[in-house]
């Protein structure tokens, strides 16, 4: 076995397919699996090889041309991409790769079907050290703000554009930088093998490399590693079995069966370890002590290039105006307006279907606005993506709760600081503290209870500095004593500068906690008023509760 | 060039056959299996490994769809249910390597990776239809693509079963509690997807007169290609794309376009999506 490390052949291969798998690993982080990477691969390797029959460019070189011009056809390809989600996606770049292969194929400048020679061969040294590099740069990638927005969107591409996230944009980046480091990758293999010829990029390679990325896991640069060492291993362990002294003649079958052996394995993994190899609480453990460590000296990273967004002074910090949005036939919101002043908490209520979570998609900027104006400190934002709206000072929380499954709950609200653009925020951990998870920073969002999880989400969105945060049905499946907790978090929520809307069915908290009610009904706005001129309005208790009548015990405060 | 129609139509009723089976099972339980290449592949292949020279043309079409339909059953046994329908990544990479295990064990049991050549002559017979020339061979073959997809369709929309994977489609986590076994559901899914396929394969065979081992992965992808270009889980979208890229891979290969012809299902399905990001999806069936 120990022959199989001292092969310089088998160490170069297993860089070069590392790198790879690292390219794999910085777009499919993004939930973008990308099956077209032998494409980038090839356009890499030709780059490469093209450059070095004409001249002796050192080796950085030549692999950094392979890199842009990856990065050339992948701009395109990375739009393009944006457009599509899920399996249509993969489709869609499982499509590319081909036609770049085919492509290629077709020019007789590069040989065509036959394939064409590079003349300058590369060191096992220069191997090493360009995976040296490469995980560098990806690491620095990944630890960064940009790596933790590219993870948000593997989870949750609605919450992470509502936390501040440019979702479309880091996308694109993600599928750029992967397609150059799958280049390098591939500027690599020709220097390597000398010869290329289009049949060495078909479909079964992407395939590959994306496998490397899915059994050893895809929330970790560890796992592309491990994921890539482990299959080129593995196989090559296999090859070779004949020529292993203690392995029994009995099993010398298996070097022919190999791919049979492996296919079995793929299929077990799968089963047992669906995440692969490297999971996500396997890194968390690992890295544990020098989180801790980071933790005392870095409180929050902020993203100071963003520049504050300007207000129109005097204005309320939020004002709706004349708003409707329709689905299809159905006018889910009719004319609604109503305004958000400084320090404010306001109510909104109303029955099922009368509009509450529609008003929040609208004004949040999930559902475009398709009528009516909404400002915010006096600047128009009706036209704005979510994400521009959330670094803007618009956040909000989601009725059925979307946390971030592979984010530290101290990770979820860096996230969010990174949207503050220049305002004061009240820090990753005195929100830690406020949110009840100060003694749990690390917890991912699958071990908490559901109250946490709500109110981790709150936090999140209190991470972004806002002006004004939404919060739907906040307190859906909590206990009395949870929604206590609850609604010392939304006035500290406003103690903290952010005014509040607050949409809930349970009346009570709803109105101990509010300064002034907007009663919705059918997409109308029935009434703004205070909590008791709301009790005492037969209207709107026919409304919202069906009956003309007073209701006993309704109006109660809770302390 | 009417020769060139009829044999995209019959290229193309075979693509749609094949297209069929992904959509079917993507449209009852959001899960790809990458293994249904390498099941079409196997069906056709084993099917004429299994006839001798006697064996009636039918008999070896039967053979071929029992064969495609069994390998497809167990891809749900041993990729699907292990890895959990919830998790369609980790699914879909289950199936990559259920590929790689019927593949190679087919090349190591056999221990050839030559073509198999079908073992039978066919009916040499030609009708004449307003002066051009069709073969038996090809009239039969496009009639049996042509009965199955209509039963298929039908299947799907009248049966109780049909009926219980639309709704399945629609809600995985009711169907169960309204009493329909679901396992049994998700096997007959495969069943039918395998022996589709089984049947494509085999007419496939018999207009190409053989069956490579290496076959499997390029029809595959075509099959996947089809599928979504169809608008993932339409029925009657697949049917359409399938032989829409017939009738297009023969016409290429007529205008002399072979240096490209591979990459006919891929640019088709990059303008595809580039136009209806959600494919052509015309009615949704399953």
């Amino acid at each position: 076995m120990s022959g199989i490390f001292s092969n310089e052949s088998f160490l170069i291969l297993l860089a070069i397919n590392m790198i790879a798998a690292v390219g794999m690993n910085l777009v499919y982080v993004t939930g973008q699996l990308n099956l077209g990477q032998a494409g980038f691969l090839a356009v890499g390797a030709y780059t490469t090889a093209v450059l070095d029959a004409g001249w002796d460019l050192p080796l950085p070189a030549s692999l950094a041309a392979g890199a842009v011009a990856a990065s050339l056809v992948a701009l395109p390809v990375a739009l393009g991409a944006n457009r599509v989600r899920g399996i249509y996606l993969i489709m869609g770049t499982l499509a590319v790769g081909e036609v770049v292969r085919v492509a290629i194929g077709n020019v007789e400048a590069v040989g065509g079907l036959q394939g064409f020679s590079g003349h300058r061969p590369v060191t096992l040294a220069g191997v090493l050290a360009t995976l040296a590099v490469v995980l560098v740069i990806a690491n620095l990638v990944m630890a960064g703000p940009l790596g933790l927005r590219m993870r948000s969107i593997f989870d949750d591409e609605d919450a992470a554009a509502s936390t501040g996230v440019a979702t479309r944009r880091v996308k694109v980046v993600s599928v750029v930088i992967s397609a150059a480091a799958v280049a390098v990758a591939g500027g690599l293999l020709a220097k390597f093998y000398l010869f290329i010829a289009p049949r060495n990029f078909g479909i079964l390679v992407s395939f590959q490399i994306a496998l490397y990325s899915l059994i050893g896991g895809v929330h970790s640069l560890l796992g592309a590693v491990v994921g890539a060492f482990f299959v080129t291993f593995l196989l090559e362990l296999l090859r070779g079995i004949q020529d292993i002294d203690w392995v029994p003649s009995s099993l010398h079958f298996l070097s022919s069966w190999r791919l049979v052996v492996y296919g079995l394995l793929v299929m077990w993994l799968m089963a047992v370890l669906p995440e692969g190899l490297i999971g996500r609480r396997f890194v968390l453990a690992l890295q544990s002590p020098l989180r801790r460590l980071r933790r005392r000296s870095v409180i929050s990273d902020v993203d100071s290039r963003r520049e504050p967004i300007a207000s129109v002074p005097g204005s309320p910090v939020l004002e709706v105006e004349g708003v409707s949005h329709r689905f299809g036939g159905l006018v889910a919101l009719d004319d609604v307006s109503f305004s958000v002043g400084a320090g404010e908490i306001v109510a909104l209520i109303g029955a099922n279907g009368a509009g509450k979570t529609t008003l929040i998609d609208v004004v949040g900027g999930r559902h475009a606005c398709q009528q009516g104006s909404i400002r915010l400190r006096g600047v128009e934002v009706a036209g704005w993506r979510p994400e521009r709206r959330a670094v803007a000072g618009i956040a909000r929380t989601f009725q059925s709760v979307r946390m971030f499954a592979h984010l530290t709950a101290e990770e979820a609200l860096r996230l969010g600081g990174l949207a503050t653009a220049g305002r004061p925020g009240a820090g990753v951990s005195a929100i830690l503290e406020l949110v009840g998870l100060a003694d749990r920073p690390d917890s991912l969002p699958g071990t908490l209870s559901l109250a946490e999880q709500r109110r981790l989400e709150i936090g999140r969105a209190f991470a972004c500095a806002p002006h004004v945060v939404f919060l739907d049905e906040p307190s859906v499946g909590m206990n009395d004593e949870e929604r206590r907790e609850l609604s010392h978090l939304v006035r500290s929520l406003r103690e903290g500068g952010a005014s509040v809307v607050l949409v809930d069915h349970n009346l009570d908290l709803a109105l101990a906690v509010a300064d002034r009610v907007v009663v919705l009904d059918f997409g109308r706005v029935l009434t703004v008023a205070t909590p008791q001129e709301v009790f005492d309005d037969p209207k709107v208790r026919e409304a919202y509760l069906g009956s003309r009548e007073a209701v006993p015990g309704m109006g109660k405060v809770v302390p | 060039m009417i020769q060139v129609l009829i044999n995209g139509l019959l290229l193309g009723a075979n693509y749609a056959l094949l297209g069929l089976g992904y959509t079917l099972v993507f449209g009852v339980m959001h899960l790809l299996t990458l293994a249904h290449g390498e099941v079409f592949m196997a069906a056709g292949l084993m099917a004429l490994l299994l006839a001798g020279t006697g064996t009636p043309i039918w008999l070896v079409g039967l053979y071929a769809l029992v064969i495609g339909a069994l390998l497809s059953a167990l891809t749900d046994l041993v990729s699907f249910r292990p890895v959990g329908y919830r998790r369609p990544i980790a699914a879909a990479v289950s199936t990559i390597g259920f590929a790689l295990v019927i593949q190679n064990t087919l090349l190591q049991v056999r221990g050839s990776s030559t073509a198999v050549a079908v073992p039978f002559s066919l009916p040499r017979a030609d009708l004449e239809l307003g002066g051009i020339l069709i073969s038996v061979t090809q009239v039969v073959s496009l009639a049996v693509a042509g009965v199955v997809l209509a039963v298929t369709h039908q299947f799907v929309r009248r049966t109780r079963w049909g009926m219980a994977m639309r709704a399945f489609a629609h809600d995985p986590e009711v169907v169960p509690l309204l009493g329909v076994p679901v396992r049994r559901l998700t096997v007959l899914t495969l069943l039918i997807a395998g022996a589709l396929a089984g049947i494509a394969s085999y007419l496939l065979a018999i207009r190409n007169g053989s069956v490579s081992p290496f076959a499997g992965l390029e029809l595959g992808l075509k099959g996947l290609a089809i599928m979504t270009i169809g608008g993932l889980g339409s029925l009657p979208g697949a049917m359409i794309a399938g032989i829409g890229l017939g009738l297009i891979e023969s016409l290429a290969a007529y205008l002399g376009l072979t240096g490209f012809q591979t990459a006919v299902p891929w640019l088709l399905l990059i303008v595809v999506l580039l136009i209806r990001p959600q494919g052509l999806a015309l009615g949704k069936t399953a």
